[in-house]
């Protein structure tokens, strides 16, 4: 009893901040909310660790290397932002819960969780894939997104919500030939979305999906570095141009704000046009 | 002619694997394949189940033999190839049914085993025991491959996160192996069954009746 009490309060001052504060809410649509960015330290994940920051958020990025990390974090406090750091192998227990222990003890608790940490860790024909190739990409892929969520629902809760945006890919849709485990692992994701939107909604939580077409990465650089590779993947697209990460931060901004708070189990896909139907 | 014989016996001579087809949906795809005349070969993880499942087919005249496979084991699925290979000379039809639902209830008690498990056996096997078949299929200038999903790939049944996401990564699989192996001639469709549809009186009912006859 005592808890469900808690809990309207918390409810309450959610609605009351959504009621009074449409000015606010256009100019820092995240202001002090509390988000953890997965791999966020180059790429997609800091393109969108940044626009959550300049949107007003406490952002904590995080990434599988200390340097990356504390190069990420010192340019971003250089651009004014709060942002601050650890580091995190998605893969490992301790490392989420130290990524969830860290946002807490910063600042008091989580709102935002971008998952967008992914390993693509085989190129070839699906005949030589092997377990230890499907057990990596799995584990990574599919297996850590649930985990990584299911670390932070207790302080979403505690907030009254929050909301959760997990990165897949193009892929889920049209396969990329040769990328057989990652194809599929992102396929998987989008049924995460679903499942865990059904499941989070009675407790407020939002939960939707971004899946990025072709975007400059290092991490896709297979497919575009080549001249000719490039303006091959340009032809299956009706916006004639890669896309940039900052392509991708916006929508998730916008995912995580409560002008989408009445999207949820959604896949957004940012793809220039390119052919998305499961 | 050819039609009419097509219609009566679509299947001549085909060899098929069905994994997970002692009982329910696998056993009364076994039993189709074998009545469209192909030979099958059934499997499951209990060698009990594919005694009887083998006895109740062959006292129906089918063409249907059968082994233990547990589809997690890379050794089993070995064996599920090389008893088809030694007794049909060859594969030409593989439909993956095995699957495993091991939990119910809240995501937030879902462990990471209970990930492992599903991931292994819904995912992972179905993807590797494609990989073991694709050699005797090419020998054989190609085949076709039926992945079982569920509809709960595309509407996820409340409770089952774990199974949800493994059925829907199952579509992601269909299409990565079917964009690979066209060029090989082998033809890779997903099957998408309404689990409730399965669980109502009248289909269970088919199904144990037409069992017992």
């Amino acid at each position: 009893m005592h808890k469900a009490g808690l809990l309207g309060l918390c409810a309450r001052a959610w609605n009351s901040v959504r009621m009074a504060s449409s000015g606010m809410t256009r100019r820092d649509p995240l202001a002090n909310k509390v988000a953890l960015v997965t791999a966020s330290t180059d790429g997609i994940g800091f393109a969108i660790a940044r626009r959550l920051a300049q949107d007003g958020a406490h952002v904590v990025v995080s990434s599988r290397k200390q340097q990356n990390v504390d190069q990420a974090v010192a340019t971003l406090q250089g651009e004014g932002l709060s942002v601050t750091g650890t580091v995190c192998h998605v893969g490992k227990a301790e490392d989420r819960e130290r990524l969830v222990a860290t946002a807490v003890k910063l600042h008091g608790g989580i709102d935002i969780l971008v998952s967008n940490a992914a390993v693509n860790p085989f190129f070839g024909s699906i005949m030589d894939v092997t377990e230890e190739v499907w057990d990596k990409t799995l584990d990574i892929n599919v297996k850590a997104p649930a985990l990584m969520t299911k670390a932070v629902v207790p302080e979403m809760e505690k907030r009254g919500g929050g909301s959760v945006v997990i990165v897949s890919s193009i892929a889920a849709f049209s396969p990329s030939p040769g990328f057989s485990p990652y194809n599929v692992s992102k396929t998987a994701l989008l049924g995460l979305t679903k499942t865990l939107a059904i499941e989070l909604a009675p407790r407020n939580i939002r939960v939707n999906c971004l899946a990025p077409g072709l975007i400059k990465t290092s991490f896709s650089r297979m497919l575009w570095m080549d001249k000719e590779k490039e303006e091959s993947m340009k032809e299956t697209l009706r916006i004639r141009r890669l896309g940039e990460p900052e392509d991708c931060a916006g929508i998730v901004s916008f995912l995580c704000s409560e002008d989408a708070s009445y999207i949820t189990g959604e896949t957004v896909v940012v793809g220039g046009g390119t052919p998305s139907r499961l | 002619a050819s039609s009419r014989m097509t219609r009566r016996d679509p299947l001549t001579n085909k060899v098929a694997l069905v994994t997970a087809s002692t009982d329910g949906i696998g056993f009364a795809i076994a039993r189709r394949l074998a009545q469209d005349r192909a030979h099958v070969v059934v499997s499951s993880r209990k060698q009990q189940n594919v005694d009887q499942a083998v006895a109740t087919l062959q006292g129906e005249g089918l063409s249907v033999t059968g082994t233990v496979c547990h589809v997690g084991k890379a050794e089993d699925r070995e064996r599920l190839v090389a008893m088809a290979v030694k007794l049909h000379g060859g594969i030409d039809i593989l439909v993956s049914n095995a699957a495993v639902n091991p939990f119910f209830g809240s995501l937030m008690d879902v462990t990471e085993e209970v990930w492992d498990k599903t991931l292994d056996i819904n995912v992972k096997a179905p993807a590797l025991m494609t990989k073991a078949v694709v050699p005797e299929m090419e020998k054989r200038g190609g085949g076709s491959v039926v992945i079982v999903s569920s509809i709960a790939a595309f509407s996820p049944s409340p409770g089952f996160s774990p199974y949800n996401v493994s059925k829907t990564a199952l579509l992601g699989l269909n299409n990565t192996l079917a964009i690979e192996l066209a060029p090989r001639n082998i033809r890779v469709n997903c099957l998408h069954l309404d689990l409730s549809r399965l669980a109502s009186a009248g289909c269970s009912g088919w199904t144990r009746k037409k069992r017992k006859a």
